[in-house]
């Protein structure tokens, strides 16, 4: 009797210490697409860093996307009702650029992160040789250049991935962005590409 | 011909111009003056008769005032109130420059379209707090861009360990990132073609498969086109005081990693260490590589 109060006391404390920390563990999907990332994105090599940071960058994503959004439509609508052939020849092929946001996430999608990515999170560290089984790339040694996960998004379907990332070229010079990508016939994993602005 | 401006929040501007012929060449001159609020006089010269794709007045000569007309009302309405005082003198001596002041270099720039307004404050920059510097539009509460509307945050570490000339550089840097970005905003939203001159960043916008930094193709085209007049503002703020190879040593500072920099300054070549030398020292205030600061800190 002794033994079972302790067992239970102890599975009691380890719990609420499971539940405190609220890691996300890194499932299947998500190495699928941060390889899928990494070998379109870097054939170059770099220092990538083990932990994802979690940092909460679902509401600069969304405003990023409705930039992105609002430059397809107004591009689109110089390219279908100017007449100066000189602006058509500018917002044309950047309605024709811009095009795959149309349509990428819906109104749904949207409350949908609001709602569920709202707080920083903390992620387990990455499996780096998990990636590299699956990259042509070497992971240099030192600071720089390095490429950090900030977090991973996925829409309420599970249809649409989203890596934001960090890649600090130098001390001074780095690049923060989005990578998107679709999941077609629900089978693959299309690559969207990152942000332009 | 005289045109009276009442534009802008700040002042109601005066401004002259004639055309005067130097090894001729037709060059426009711009003198503006009776700022009514404001003490700055100031005397211009727009070097060009500058084309533009995208002008709001009439063709020739008008064009050109109006280039020359909205750098100077760019320049004039850069807000700093939230930038530390040394930053703030720095950018007020930039703007006051007789040859080579901020609206004179916009205009060498080429053709603004549009009035944009630009906010520059000593702040973490938000994109990465480990930058120096950074730039990008300004935000609403949705973190929607703002049209024409750009924001710069200098670090405050950097501010003050670094020289006030690798400060005057920061600023002239992000100056042309901004003067880039508007670029970009003329095209996305007017359908002007002035971001064609900047063949990278426009090939960027255009290509599906864009996966490159914007801040990196930034300086791919600044250190193709302004390298120039970065030097040449460096040296008219400094007093010129030094040889001119300090200051297009330091006009490299922040596009170290560019392409043209590397062909350049290949890794074998002793200019490439003393250039990175140059601005280690004035970015740090410190010796770098046998390399002393030669501008003053801040503090």
């Amino acid at each position: 009797m002794k033994y079972l109060v302790i067992s239970i006391f102890y599975l009691t404390i380890s719990s609420c210490a499971a539940q405190s920390s609220q890691e996300i563990r890194l499932n299947k999907t998500d190495y699928e697409i941060i390889t899928i990332f990494i070998n379109q994105m870097f054939p170059e090599n770099f220092n990538l860093l083990s932990e994802v940071s979690g940092d909460n960058v679902i509401k600069r994503f969304i405003g990023k996307y409705q930039d992105h959004l609002k430059v397809y439509k107004n591009s689109d609508s110089i390219c279908r009702n100017s007449k100066d052939i000189e602006k058509l020849k500018i917002s044309c092929p950047i309605a024709d650029s811009f095009q795959m946001y149309e349509n990428l996430l819906s109104d749904e999608d949207i409350s949908y992160f609001h709602g569920t990515y709202s707080h920083d999170e903390e992620f387990e560290k990455l499996n780096i040789n998990r990636i590299l089984n699956k990259s042509s790339m070497l992971v240099v040694e030192g600071n720089y250049p390095s490429l950090e996960i900030l977090n991973i998004y996925y829409n309420r379907k599970g249809d649409l991935g989203i890596i934001a990332y960090r890649k600090n070229y130098n001390k001074n010079e780095s690049e923060s962005n989005f990578y998107i990508l679709k999941k077609m016939k629900n089978i693959w994993w299309k690559p969207l590409g990152s942000f332009k602005l | 011909m005289e045109t009276k401006y009442a534009g802008g929040q700040q002042c109601s501007i005066k401004i002259t111009t004639k055309i005067v012929y130097i090894d001729g060449n037709s060059v426009l001159v711009t003198e503006y003056s009776g700022c009514d609020d404001s003490p700055m006089q100031k005397k211009a010269r727009s070097l060009t008769a500058a084309s533009s794709d995208c002008p709001d007045g009439d063709d020739g000569e008008v064009a050109v005032i109006s280039v020359t007309k909205k750098a100077f009302l760019i320049e004039n309405s850069i807000i700093s109130t939230q930038l530390d005082p040394c930053s703030s003198q720095i950018l007020s001596e930039l703007k006051n420059l007789q040859q080579n002041d901020m609206a004179m270099i916009i205009s060498r720039f080429g053709t603004p379209n549009t009035v944009y307004d630009w906010e520059i404050k000593t702040a973490n920059p938000l994109i990465n707090s480990n930058n120096d510097a950074g730039t990008d539009w300004k935000r609403d509460s949705n973190d929607n861009a703002l049209d024409y509307n750009y924001l710069t945050h200098i670090k405050p570490n950097y501010i003050n360990q670094a020289t006030q000339i690798a400060i005057a550089r920061t600023i002239l840097l992000e100056m042309l990132h901004v003067y880039l970005i508007s670029l970009v905003d003329d095209a996305l939203i007017t359908g002007c073609s002035e971001v064609t001159n900047f063949p990278i960043l426009w090939n960027a916008l255009v290509n599906k498969t864009y996966n490159n930094n914007p801040n990196r193709l930034h300086h791919e085209e600044i250190s193709r086109k302004f390298i120039t007049l970065l030097q040449d503002a460096l040296k008219e703020w400094d007093g010129a005081k030094e040889f001119n190879r300090y200051y297009e040593d330091l006009a490299w500072g922040a596009l170290e990693c560019t392409s043209t920099f590397n062909l350049l300054y290949p890794n074998s070549s002793t200019s490439r260490n003393r250039i990175l030398n140059t601005n280690r020292a004035e970015d740090t205030n410190s010796m770098q590589g046998g390399v002393t600061p030669k501008s003053n800190s801040c503090n």
